[in-house]
C-alpha cells in the first residue's frame, strides 16, 4: 500500500494462509507470530482492491482474515489490531452496541490513551467522544450474549468460520459431469490417472487401478 | 410510501447522531417508511468477522432475522460497514440450507426469531441513485447553486463488486448523479474510490493517515467546496483526523465533509435540527455562506 511500503500485501498473506491452513505444516504459530507483526495481518485496512483485482478469485483479504481470526485462536493477540478486533466482539457480547469510547484505550493501551487525551478533547464538544455511561445498550442484548456462549461449543472457531474464493469455484467448469447424477470425477477421460487407494475393493479393482 | 426496516448501525446512534436525524428526516421526503430495528446489534464492523467469524455470522443473521420478522423485503444501510458486513453473512447464508438451518436453530435456541424470509441489505445511496431517482430529483428543489462537491466513497460500497454490484467498482456514478440532482458539479479525482484509512486509524496511524489525507488533498487541489461520504466511518477520519494531519504535514485543509444525507438534506431545505452541523468538527460554515443559508 503506498503509505506502507513494507506491508506484507496480500498476495504473501494469501500463500501465507496456504501453509497456515495445511495440517502438514509444522510451523502454524511461528508463522501466525510472524504475519501478527508490524507489516501484516493487523495492517490490511480491509480496502477489498485485492479481491476485485485478483485475476484467480483468490479473494486475498479473506485469506488474511482467516489468518486473523488463527491467531486469535491460537492466543497471538498482542497487536492493537487484534485488540482492536477483540473489543467489538467484548463490546457485542455485553451492550450489543460498539463501546465506542472505550475502544481506544482497550486498544492502545492506557498510557498511549492518555497521550491521545488533547485530541479526545477537541473531539468531545461535537459530541465525537460518546460517554460510556449510561451505556448504549441494544434490546433483547441477553440474545446476542447468548448466542455468543452457544456458538463457542460448536467448534467453528478460527477460519473454519470464513468463506473464500468463492468467485474460484463459482467459475470451475463440470462439464464432463452426466446429467443422471455426478459420476466420479476420475471417470471423466480428461482427468487424470485415478490412484489405487488401499482401500478400494477387490471386486472393483479393475476400475481401481490405473489407467495406462 | 414504501416500508423498510432501517439498521442504523454503532456510529449513527453515537458519534454520527446527525447521520440518523438527517436520514430520518429525509426518507419520508423519497417515498420509505423506516421501520426501525430496537433489538439488534453491531455488524461486528469486520473485527468480529475477523477475531470470531462464526458470532459475526450469527449476529448479522439475527439483524437479517428482525429485519424480516417486521414483514418487509428491504433492509436499509446508511453505512459502507454495515451494508458489507450484511451482504456478506446474508449472501452465505442464501446459498447454503445446511449453513442457514444451522444458524437458524441457534437463533431459535436464544430466543430470536428465525431468519427465514429473504431480505435485501442496501445503501441509502442506492436506494436514492436507483428506485427513487425521480423522488429525489423533485426534493432537491432548493438546489446547490453549483457548489463543487467532491464524492468520496469509500471502500466497502463499491468492493468486493461480487457482494455489493451496484456501481462498477472502478467507475461510480451514483454520487455524481445524486450530486448533480441536488444541483451540485461533481468533482472528478482519483481517490475517490480509495481507502480513507479508518480500519486501522487506531492500531497504526501514520499507515491510516497516509491513506487519509490522499482524498483530502486531492479534493482541495480539485476546487471542492466540500466532500461528501455515504459512510459514516469515511466521516468520521476525513473530518475529525484532519486536525491530526495539520499536526503531522503542517497543511490545513479545512475541507467540510458532509454525510450523504445531509447533502440532499441541504438540497431538500432540511432544518438545522435536522442537519446538525454543529456536531461537525471542521466547519461547514463556508459551505453555508456560499448558499447563503
Amino acid at each position: 500500500m503506498e503509505s506502507d511500503p513494507d506491508f506484507l500485501g496480500p498476495a504473501a498473506l494469501a500463500k501465507g494462509f496456504r501453509f497456515v491452513g495445511d495440517a502438514r505444516d509444522g510451523g502454524k504459530i511461528e508463522r501466525l507470530e510472524r504475519y501478527s507483526e508490524e507489516h501484516g495481518i493487523w495492517d490490511c485496512t480491509r480496502c477489498y482492491f485485492c479481491n476485485e483485482r485478483c485475476p484467480k478469485g483468490v479473494d486475498p483479504r479473506d485469506a488474511i482474515a482467516k489468518l486473523g481470526a488463527e491467531a486469535m485462536k491460537a492466543g497471538i493477540d498482542r497487536d492493537m489490531g487484534a485488540k482492536h478486533a477483540k473489543w467489538f466482539v467484548t463490546s457485542a457480547k455485553t451492550t450489543g452496541w460498539l463501546r465506542e469510547t472505550e475502544l481506544v484505550p482497550k486498544t492502545q493501551g492506557v498510557v498511549k490513551a492518555i497521550k491521545e487525551i488533547k485530541f479526545a478533547m477537541s473531539l468531545l464538544p461535537k459530541g465525537k467522544v460518546p460517554p460510556p455511561f449510561p451505556p448504549h445498550v441494544a434490546a433483547d442484548v441477553n440474545e446476542s450474549r447468548a448466542l455468543y456462549d452457544l456458538v463457542k461449543t460448536q467448534g467453528r472457531d478460527g477460519a473454519a468460520g470464513i468463506v473464500q474464493g468463492e468467485r474460484a469455484l463459482m467459475h470451475l467448469a463440470h462439464e464432463g459431469e452426466s446429467v443422471d447424477g455426478p459420476s466420479h470425477p476420475y471417470d471423466d477421460p480428461r482427468s487424470f490417472v485415478r490412484p489405487y487407494l488401499p482401500d478400494d475393493d477387490p471386486e472393483t479393482s479393475d476400475q481401481a487401478s490405473p489407467r495406462l | 410510501m414504501k416500508k423498510v426496516a432501517y439498521y442504523k448501525g454503532c456510529l449513527a446512534s453515537l458519534s454520527a447522531k446527525e447521520l440518523d436525524t438527517s436520514t430520518r428526516a429525509l426518507a419520508p421526503m423519497v417515498g420509505y417508511e423506516l421501520v426501525e430495528l430496537e433489538s439488534v446489534t453491531c455488524c461486528g464492523a469486520g473485527d468480529i468477522h475477523e477475531a470470531e467469524p462464526d458470532y459475526y455470522l450469527h449476529l448479522n443473521a439475527r439483524i437479517l432475522a428482525y429485519a424480516a420478522a417486521e414483514g418487509v423485503d428491504t433492509l436499509m444501510t446508511v453505512c459502507n460497514v454495515c451494508t458489507l458486513n450484511l451482504r456478506q453473512a446474508n449472501h452465505q447464508l442464501l446459498n447454503d440450507a445446511a449453513l442457514r438451518e444451522r444458524v437458524n436453530d441457534n437463533l431459535e435456541r436464544v430466543g430470536a426469531p428465525r431468519y427465514e424470509t429473504d431480505v435485501d441489505c442496501v445503501h441509502f445511496l442506492w436506494l436514492v441513485a436507483g428506485e427513487s431517482f425521480a423522488q429525489l430529483q423533485e426534493v432537491a428543489h432548493k438546489g446547490l447553486r453549483g457548489l463543487k462537491i467532491a464524492p468520496f466513497y469509500g471502500c466497502q460500497i463499491l468492493r468486493p463488486s461480487k457482494l455489493m454490484g451496484f456501481d462498477d467498482p472502478d467507475k461510480p456514478d451514483s454520487l455524481e448523479r445524486v450530486i448533480k440532482a441536488c444541483g451540485g458539479d461533481p468533482i472528478d479525482y482519483p481517490a475517490k474510490i480509495k481507502c480513507c484509512g479508518f480500519p486501522i486509524i487506531q492500531a497504526r496511524e501514520d499507515t491510516a493517515l497516509g491513506e487519509l489525507i490522499q482524498p483530502i488533498e486531492q479534493a482541495k487541489e480539485a476546487g471542492a467546496d466540500a466532500i461528501v461520504t455515504p459512510c459514516p466511518l469515511c466521516h468520521l477520519s476525513l473530518d475529525a483526523w484532519q486536525s491530526k494531519l495539520k499536526k503531522q504535514t503542517g497543511k490545513d485543509f479545512q475541507m467540510p465533509i458532509l454525510h450523504l444525507s445531509q447533502l440532499i438534506g441541504v438540497a431538500a431545505g432540511l432544518s438545522d435540527a435536522e442537519l446538525r452541523f454543529k456536531r461537525h468538527v471542521v466547519s461547514v460554515q463556508p459551505v453555508l455562506e456560499k448558499l447563503a443559508l
